[in-house]
């Protein structure tokens, strides 16, 4: 068709019923229209002549019913015309879209997810490594919690090794006195954890044998000449530690009680016989 | 306004933090309890010894076989730890078993190396207990290098077993 606005009928027919055709038509007047205003480059006009002429002259090719297969490009292409082109500026106005004449594209779910298949297929693989992860995971014991260093161990360990270095009846009763007073301090430390009683039990007789015996055998070898001294401060000790024992044996259970009440006895007991010898360091 | 209450809201923080890191947590009582359940035979081994080596301070020899009771019972709880694959149980009992090498051991051989004198009686025993020793520090140096967990505390009380090693090693020499 030459003219656009000269259509044959059966054409024309066709265009009045069917609305993609009409948008091309409007898409062709369109172009046309702008080609109009583009800078025509001086000529004279026998170029044009000939291109027309050989147009005209060449045999009419019919197109095939089908195309089997996408067209390929000739081997041999005919060579571009040497001659530079000048360089035209564009006249397109900004805001023309020739697509909006176009009828709209129904949108479509499998088109959509057609095109979105890569996306959907890691998001498919992420979410089969989390669930495995997770699975895993909850499978796994807990992590261990780091158990604290046990103070009580800790002081023993050093009064142990102190007591390998100790030369004298006087630095020994120093040593013991103090491993008394920790071995006091945990039992009133555990006195309302221990759920039946048995490590109270088992601390109250390390306790007693380390007052009325490792204590009370040293206090005695200690020199007269220093027994007001030393044992001074071992008897206030112990007099303190049963004052301790016997104020946690009121807030303590039944079972701790008993075993705090016995080593507030075993202190009293020590205070007594550090002071007679005290006494009779003081008398001789 | 709003900067000065930010400043004084910072100082306030790192106040806090600093406070924080130089204290060390208290135990709870049910802490407490759980670590002398825990640690029951070892104190109890603890007391023991030192009862035993206030009465015989004096003597070298009896001193160091006492604390060859005090090495096996720290050795088998060591041990027992590293099976449960317990990295600060592991660390705290390491490092007191190798103050009891160096500082209770170690000085308590001496001693008694010197008591003796080098053909007294009972110096075959004392090189055996050292022999002992050093063969208990070499497996737990091995020990703590291929199977316990690889931490700041356990590669410290390697190190301080090496030392323990060459104390040991100078005695009677």
């Amino acid at each position: 068709v030459e003219d656009l606005n000269r259509v044959p009928d059966d054409l024309a027919a066709h265009l009045d019923e069917c609305a993609a055709c009409q948008a091309w038509r409007r898409k062709c007047r369109a172009v046309e229209q702008l080609l109009t205003r583009l800078p025509v480059p001086e000529s004279d006009g026998l170029a044009k002549a000939a291109l027309l002429e050989k147009i005209r002259s060449a045999p009419v090719q019919k197109r095939p019913a089908a195309k089997p297969a996408a067209p390929r490009l000739p081997s041999a292409a005919p060579p571009l015309p040497e001659a530079p082109l000048k360089p035209v500026a564009p006249v397109l106005p900004a805001r023309l879209n020739l697509e909006d004449d176009l009828p709209k594209k129904k949108w479509s779910i499998g088109k959509t997810a057609a095109k979105l298949w890569p996306a959907g297929l890691v998001a498919a693989t992420l979410l089969v490594f989390a669930v495995l992860y997770l699975s895993v995971r909850n499978n796994q014991p807990p992590p261990r919690v780091p158990s604290p260093p046990d103070p009580l161990l800790d002081s023993l360990v050093k009064l142990n090794v102190e007591l390998a270095t100790t030369k004298t009846p006087v630095e020994r009763v120093n040593v013991l006195a103090r491993v008394a007073d920790e071995l006091n301090h945990e039992m009133r430390e555990i006195a309302r954890a221990d759920a039946t009683g048995e490590n109270m039990q088992a601390l109250e007789g390390m306790y007693r044998d380390v007052v009325l015996k490792g204590l009370l055998d040293q206090a005695k070898l200690v020199d007269n000449s220093q027994r007001e001294v030393v044992l001074g401060k071992v008897e206030k000790s112990l007099a303190l530690s049963a004052r301790q024992a016997d104020e946690m044996a009121e807030k303590s259970p039944q079972h701790s009680a008993v075993a705090l009440k016995d080593a507030a006895e075993t202190a009293r007991e020590g205070t007594k016989r550090i002071r007679r010898l005290i006494q009779e360091a003081l008398s001789s | 306004m709003i900067r000065q209450a930010l400043v004084l809201l910072i100082f306030v923080g790192l106040s806090a933090l600093a406070g924080a890191q130089g204290e060390k947590p208290a135990l709870s009582a049910s802490q407490q309890q759980q670590l002398f359940q825990k640690n029951r035979g070892m104190i109890k081994t603890l007391v023991d010894s030192s009862l035993e080596i206030s009465q015989m301070s004096g003597d070298g020899v009896q001193r160091t076989q006492c604390y060859v009771k005090v090495v096996q019972q720290f050795r088998e709880e060591l041990d027992r730890a590293a099976n449960d694959a317990d990295p600060s149980r592991v660390a705290e009992l390491g490092k007191h078993l190798d103050t009891v090498l160096r500082k209770g051991l170690t000085p308590s051989l001496r001693d008694a190396h010197v008591q003796i004198g080098p053909g007294g009686t009972g110096v075959e025993k004392l090189g055996e207990i050292r022999r002992d020793s050093l063969i208990l520090v070499d497996w737990l140096q091995t020990k703590a290098r291929d199977k316990w967990p690889d931490t700041p505390e356990v590669r410290e009380v390697i190190d301080s077993l090496e030392k323990t090693k060459n104390d040991l090693d100078s005695i009677g020499k």
